[in-house]
């Protein structure tokens, strides 16, 4: 075993740049596969800590949707035996900013160890919590906002715009003593207490809080399954790299799997030398992967991090952890998937050692075609069953695989029928040489043509997909934001002193109140608009007519977010129930990207007359004819002494989304251009793979007085026709995908449905990166092409081979 | 004269033994004329530089008046595509043409395809009936009955041969070269073929022998 | 319990007796009382009001243990223990309130110790004492009576894995520990106010995880408060509460300290009067030793008190009965065997570094 093995190994001491190739493709295939792992386990790490520490999310927790509670409420619980603890959350102004309060009591608080953490990190007494002036904790981004005689500390769970505090000192700040906001029951309960609609009948519970700290997991989760599909799809394109110079590697060695048979060697000993080596390497090649794998996730974090805290408030740190587990799943799936690759090696293998004479190439490629159109239309079949049966986003992405895996295997077939249509309509000797020629490399290509197509196509879909989202997002925020300047406001009464102002200044003040509810399963807020012709003008409706307004302001009727449609299945003209107290019939529905929770507009004197708590957060302004937006935004603050960032001009807001929404995409783009990258380097991989077999092709039609410039010209062009073709081919099925993510993923993910747009130019650029893939992929054996010696050609002719 | 070799020389890199040695002889028009000689005497590397594919350290070759053995690769392969063609031991054929686009292959691209012609050869080398089949899904002879029909199918005025039959059994090497003696000369071409095997050279109009770098008449 | 939070562990560290050691080592206590009451010889024990807490001082509870058997003649024990601590020496009301209160409790049989902790700020009336009617509470544990002395005390408690619903009778009158309720706890001089009604019998349901069992038995409540740290070399205490079969009790401690052992204790007549020990009357030394959760622990004791010709074995009737709470200790029931027979029960801290 040992020397069969030994004499295995020897292979790559000869063929070193074959070795290369080989570990650097499966390197390639397990650094990106674990790059994509490494931020996703970081991000769900960051989530977990943040939910595990700062804990009360995933707990249920009671709420007054129609009344406030009282301190009495929660002393009531405690005195029954139910283990419960108190929070008090609020909008508190710290000097200019606004934040969030979170009052808490650390004595039963499910995040405290992470405050007493946090206290004893920064030498605080922890009884200092307790105790005034009191301690506040912000993620380290607000902390600058906040001033006033506390502890300030830093808290990297916390959201930013959260402040984390002792309950006593929340009371406080908030000006609001002996009220609770909501109730969080803890997770351990004595035994047989009685029931909580005895104790509190006005309190109701729900399956999770939502708060200032939504669960980001929930939000993000889609935006992990992207990475992660990513992931696995260039996971995938690697592993054609390792088929063909693992393949090649065997058929080179054809000579001394003879001689080692012929010595006696049993086949068994030969697969088995096979496999110890194939894990060696794979071993070898995984573990570079993963340092790759490891630098690229540090490298690509930071923007991971910016896009989740920016878009979703998902708090995700922005350094990397190694962990054992991602170490040895690396480990793992490069093993794995050297075997998954190997696997023809291996057939290659058990029929070199049955059969010792060299086996004929085999025409019977029809047959193997055949089965290639069987399995992709069973695939895909496949993957529409699972679209309808499995529920949600995981059957929108189970269909995406089959149909991108269906659509790839036919390609040699494709190839071959356009090669043989081909031939029967030319005559000219060398293009029907060349065109017969490329025809019988088709099954060495044909992988790591597939594998381009799904890159080509990935980065279609995708690249469509993101940019249709970015102009449908950028046409809808404009639409949106109607109003030319927006003023925050805290209290009732700077809103009341703002729509004064506006009033003696001839400014349009479009006020927006607000009442938070939820409907059975998640939260919903609800907003009341007054009647404005801006509304009834720009307001982004997904399905509605002229009339919607109008049953808005004299019928009472509610227009609701895209999101909730989905989610409950509503259609205009159905009913929905608004508050336990309040159903309403739907006018209209409206689309509301960027928001993964229910929305609802009502008339401002509907909200009023029917909902309890209103708050009104934000006032919009239109500027009245002839005074500039900034004239208009300077006087304000002036005249109300307010600070700079409470008045914000339109496209201030609009600028600052859409820096967001971009951010959000340039991992994406980052992996789609590494995805073409690792697909190019798979076709390098075939060429070289072929170079052996290519020469006796080569030298008859050499020695025919076919210079070997003609004969380089020709495997370039071979490679950019390929290139072409695939090109062409992935093209619809891009654009395929883009609908599929625009359609059934986007409404799965987010709720929201989105128009899709094409880009040509974009494809123009991606067609021109391919032909570069291409054209790079065919240099090497261009190059070796134009240095053959006439000599080498010439061996072929002579000598036993 | 259609060739003129005079004083050939080679020497193979790293070795100081040259292969050649001033090796001199002509060849007519349509005369066929048999190369032997031991192993490594030099016999192939003296037709790879008649087909200009090889090139000598010393000497000259004339081909129709005009010396080959400086001629760019540009100029050789253009030379080999319309007037000398080449049959090789073995690996002769485009595994990727049917043995049809094989046999007309070499005239197409010399643009001397002549359909009837090349109908004639496969006719007479027994071809027609294989004209679909793929170089891998016929026999060895039947693979060089091709090579000698695509050669010969350019109609070339010299067809070089470095053994034709060398892989071939008995019968069917005496096959091959029979129809091969017989077509070159139907063709107009000249043959110069290179065998170790005295019988087959007896068959040529004209013997030489290679021996010591030098080529001298073969005794018999 | 892993890592709950270190900041009960601080809060912790004030409240009980035992651990004082500890506060004393945390910085910001110091060792004199800032502001807080501090006991005096001079001081005069008044009830009811005494029953009811105490917030100018540090720390203070009320702690009752219990010798019980069931109907089937098996002995178990019960714990029910109020502590508070305060902050500052403030009583404001609502969450602003620097009173923290802190509930253990436990159930001992011979095989088996359950135990639960509850933990409550003081000012918004989760926890509390209050007299007239007198009440002890931290959410639904609660020792109470109809009126305002402890004669007759109603005692509930419940977990998850047990509960225990408990009526106590009082057949003695109070016990003033040391000079008239002002216990001294080391040869420096500090000191706690420290009254007890040793002389409850008890009737009730204790509810363990096979179902609820009717008891019988008696039980002791201590009362103490003070503001005082022990002396800087005591590390840690064992106490004792003994009740012998000729309705004789004895209570005794042994504080440990590096200079030397401080022991102290009460000697209750038949008709509950009190005679204080002299510092040293007492002793107690350990017999044989437990492994408790990786712990030694003395789980049996040789208890003497010469003046009285008492020499009892104390044992552990469940040497595990260790308190694994957030401050930990170990607190069970007892036999006594010797010139003395009887129950009663046995506290050790200190033993869990």
């Amino acid at each position: 075993m040992n020397v069969t093995l030994h004499s295995f190994l020897r292979h790559w001491q000869r063929a070193p740049f074959q070795l290369v190739l080989l570990l650097a493709g499966l390197a390639l295939a397990t650094a990106l596969w674990s790059a994509v792992q490494a931020i996703n386990t970081e991000a769900r790490a960051s989530y977990a800590r943040a939910v595990d520490e700062l804990g009360a999310r995933d707990l249920p927790v009671l709420t007054a949707p129609e009344a406030t509670i009282s301190l009495d409420h929660y002393v009531r619980l405690r005195r029954a035996g139910w283990q419960v603890s108190p929070v008090l959350e609020g909008q508190w102004q710290s000097g200019s900013e606004a934040v969030t309060v979170l009052g808490v009591d650390p004595l039963s608080y499910p995040g405290a160890p992470e405050m007493s953490r946090a206290a004893e990190d920064n030498d605080l007494d922890l009884l200092a919590l307790l105790r005034p002036p009191g301690v506040l904790f912000a993620h380290p981004e607000t902390l600058p906002d906040l001033d006033g005689p506390y502890h300030l500390l830093p808290m990297e769970q916390l959201p930013p715009g959260v402040v984390l505090t002792d309950i006593s000192l929340a009371e406080r700040l908030l000006d609001d003593v002996g009220r609770l906001s909501r109730i969080v029951i803890l997770p351990d309960q004595p035994a047989s207490l009685p029931p909580l609609d005895q104790i509190v009948p006005e309190l109701q519970q729900n399956a999770a809080s939502d708060s200032a700290m939504a669960d980001p997991e929930r939000l993000t989760r889609s935006f992990h399954l992207n990475l992660t599909a990513f992931g696995l799809l260039s996971f995938c394109v690697g592993l054609f790299i390792v088929q063909g110079s693992v393949t090649l590697s065997v058929e080179q060695r054809r000579g001394s799997i003879r001689t080692l048979r012929c010595l006696g060697v049993s086949a068994a000993t030969l697969m088995q030398a096979l496999f110890l080596e194939l894990i060696l390497l794979a071993l070898l090649a995984g573990a570079v992967g993963l340092v790759i794998g490891y630098g690229l996730a540090a490298l690509l974090l930071p923007d991971v991090s910016a896009t989740l805290r920016g878009l979703y408030g998902a708090p995700v740190e922005g350094s990397l952890t190694l962990r054992l587990s991602w170490v040895l799943s690396g480990l793992a799936m490069a093993v794995l998937g050297t075997c998954i690759a190997s696997l023809q090696a291996f057939i290659a293998l058990r029929r070199m050692t049955r059969n010792l004479s060299d086996a004929a190439v085999t025409r019977s490629a029809g047959r193997t075609y055949a089965m290639c159109g069987a399995a992709s239309v069973l695939l895909i079949a496949t993957g529409w069953a699972a679209l309808n049966l499995v529920q949600g986003l995981l059957g929108g992405f189970m269909f995406l695989a089959g149909l991108m895996l269906g659509a790839a295997l036919p390609l040699s077939l494709v190839f071959y029928g356009l090669s043989s249509g081909l031939l029967r309509l030319t005559r000219a000797p060398l293009l029907r040489w060349m065109v017969a020629d490329s025809r019988l490399q088709l099954p060495g290509l044909s992988l790591s043509l597939m594998a381009l197509l799904l890159a080509v196509a990935t980065n279609i879909g995708v690249g469509t997909m993101v940019s249709s989202f970015r102009l449908t997002f950028v046409e809808w925020i404009d639409q949106r934001l109607a109003a030319e300047i927006y003023v925050q406001v805290e209290t009732p009464k700077q809103a009341e002193r703002v729509l004064n102002w506006a009033d003696r200044n001839g400014a349009r003040a479009l006020p927006q109140f607000r009442s938070d509810s939820r409907t059975a399963t998640a939260p919903l807020r609800i907003y009341g608009v007054v009647d404005d012709p801006l509304y009834r003008d720009n307001w982004p409706m997904v399905r509605g007519d002229g009339n919607s307004w109008h049953r808005v302001y004299e019928q009472g009727q509610v227009l609701i977010n895209e999101q909730l449609a989905h989610r409950e299945a509503l259609r205009i003209g159905d009913e929905v129930a608004l508050t336990p107290t309040w159903t309403a019939r739907i006018a209209g529905i409206y689309s509301d990207y960027g928001n993964p929770d229910g929305q609802a507009t009502v008339a401002l004197a509907t909200l009023q007359d029917r909902a309890s708590q209103i708050a009104v957060t934000q006032i919009g302004l239109v500027s009245p004819p002839g005074v500039s937006l900034g004239a208009l935004a300077g006087s304000l603050r002036r005249d109300l002494n307010l600070p700079a960032r409470a008045v914000v001009e339109k496209n201030t807001v609009r600028s600052a989304s859409i820096g967001i929404f971009d951010r959000t995409f340039v991992v994406t783009g980052a992996l789609n251009i590494l995805t073409l990258a690792v697909a190019g380097f798979a076709m390098l991989t075939s060429f070289l793979s072929q170079w052996n077999r290519r020469l006796p092709q080569l030298a008859p039609v050499w020695a025919m007085g076919v210079t070997r410039r003609q004969l380089a010209q020709f495997e370039l062009l071979r490679s950019l026709s390929f290139a072409v073709l695939t090109f062409l081919l992935a093209l619809p099925l891009g654009l395929f995908l883009a609908w599929v993510l625009l359609n059934i993923i986007n409404l799965e993910a987010f709720g929201w449905r989105l128009p899709m747009f094409l880009f040509p130019s974009d494809w123009g650029r991606l067609f021109l990166l391919t032909g570069v893939a291409a054209a790079l992929a065919a240099l090497v054996p261009v190059v070796r092409l134009l240095r053959l010696s006439p000599a080498t050609l010439l061996g072929v002719f002579a000598g036993d081979r | 004269m259609l060739l003129s070799v005079d004083g050939l020389t080679r020497c193979y890199p790293g070795q100081n033994r040259n292969v050649l040695r001033g090796a001199s002889f002509d060849l007519a028009r349509g005369e066929s004329v048999a190369l032997t000689g031991d192993s490594g005497s030099g016999k192939s590397t003296l037709l790879h530089m008649l087909a200009a594919l090889d090139r000598p350290d010393g000497g000259r070759i004339m081909f129709d008046g005009n010396d080959i053995a400086g001629l760019t690769d540009k100029a050789a392969s253009d030379l080999r595509r319309r007037r000398i063609a080449l049959v090789f031991q073995q690996f002769n054929l485009v595994p990727a043409l049917t043995v049809a686009e094989n046999l007309a292959l070499h005239a197409r691209l010399g643009k001397r395809y002549d359909p009837d012609w090349t109908k004639e050869l496969s006719d007479r080398l027994g071809l027609s009936d294989l004209a679909d089949r793929y170089p891998e899904q016929i026999s060895g002879g039947q693979q060089q009955r091709v090579a000698i029909g695509r050669a010969l199918a350019v109609r070339p005025d010299l067809l070089l041969a470095d053994e034709p039959s060398g892989n071939l059994d008995e019968t069917a090497s005496a096959e091959v070269l029979r129809l091969m003696l017989e077509l070159v000369s139907e063709a107009g071409s000249a043959l110069f073929l290179v065998t170790h095997s005295h019988d087959i050279a007896a068959r040529c109009a004209r013997h030489l022998h290679l021996s010591g770098g030098r080529v001298e008449a073969a005794a018999g | 319990m892993t890592d709950r939070s270190n900041l009960l562990r601080t809060l912790v560290a004030l409240l009980s007796l035992p651990t004082l050691a500890v506060a004393q080592g945390y910085a910001n206590l110091g060792s004199e009382a800032e502001g807080f009451a501090v006991p005096s010889p001079n001081g005069t024990l008044s009830f009811p009001a005494d029953h009811a807490a105490h917030p100018d001082y540090r720390i203070e509870w009320w702690y009752l243990t219990s010798n019980l058997r069931t109907n089937s003649g098996e002995d178990l024990g019960i714990q029910w223990t109020l502590f508070r601590s305060a902050l500052a020496p403030e009583n404001t009301a609502g969450w602003q309130s620097p009173q923290v209160w802190m509930g253990h409790a436990a159930v001992t049989t011979e095989d088996d110790h359950l135990f639960a902790e509850r933990i409550a700020r003081g000012g918004i009336g989760q926890a509390g004492a209050r007299t007239a009617p007198f009440s002890a509470w931290i959410d639904d544990w609660e020792m109470s009576s109809t009126d305002a002395t402890l004669d007759r005390l109603r005692l509930k408690a419940r977990a998850d894995a047990f509960s225990y619903d408990l009526q106590l009778n009082a057949h003695g009158p109070l016990v003033l520990h040391g000079e008239q309720g002002y216990s001294v706890k080391s040869a420096d001089g500090q000191a706690s106010f420290y009254y007890a009604q040793p002389a409850y019998s008890v009737t009730g349901t204790v509810t363990l995880p096979d179902g609820p069992v009717e008891v019988t038995g008696d039980a002791w409540l201590d009362r103490e408060w003070s503001s005082q740290p022990l002396a800087p070399d005591q590390d840690g205490w064992d106490w004792f509460s003994l009740r012998f079969d000729d309705d004789t009790k004895l209570m005794g401690f042994v504080l440990r300290g590096a200079r030397a052992d401080f022991t102290s204790g009460t000697w209750i007549s038949a008709e509950g009067e009190a005679e204080p020990l002299a510092p040293g009357q007492f002793a107690a030394v350990p017999q044989r030793w437990s492994d408790v959760g990786g712990r030694d622990i003395p789980t049996a004791w040789r208890v003497s008190l010469p003046a009285r010709d008492l020499s009892v074995t104390v044992e552990a009737l469940n040497p595990q009965a260790w308190m694994g709470t957030t401050f930990s200790y170990w607190e069970g029931p007892v036999r006594v065997t010797g010139s003395h027979n009887g129950t009663g029960y046995l506290e050790m801290t200190g033993y869990d570094d």
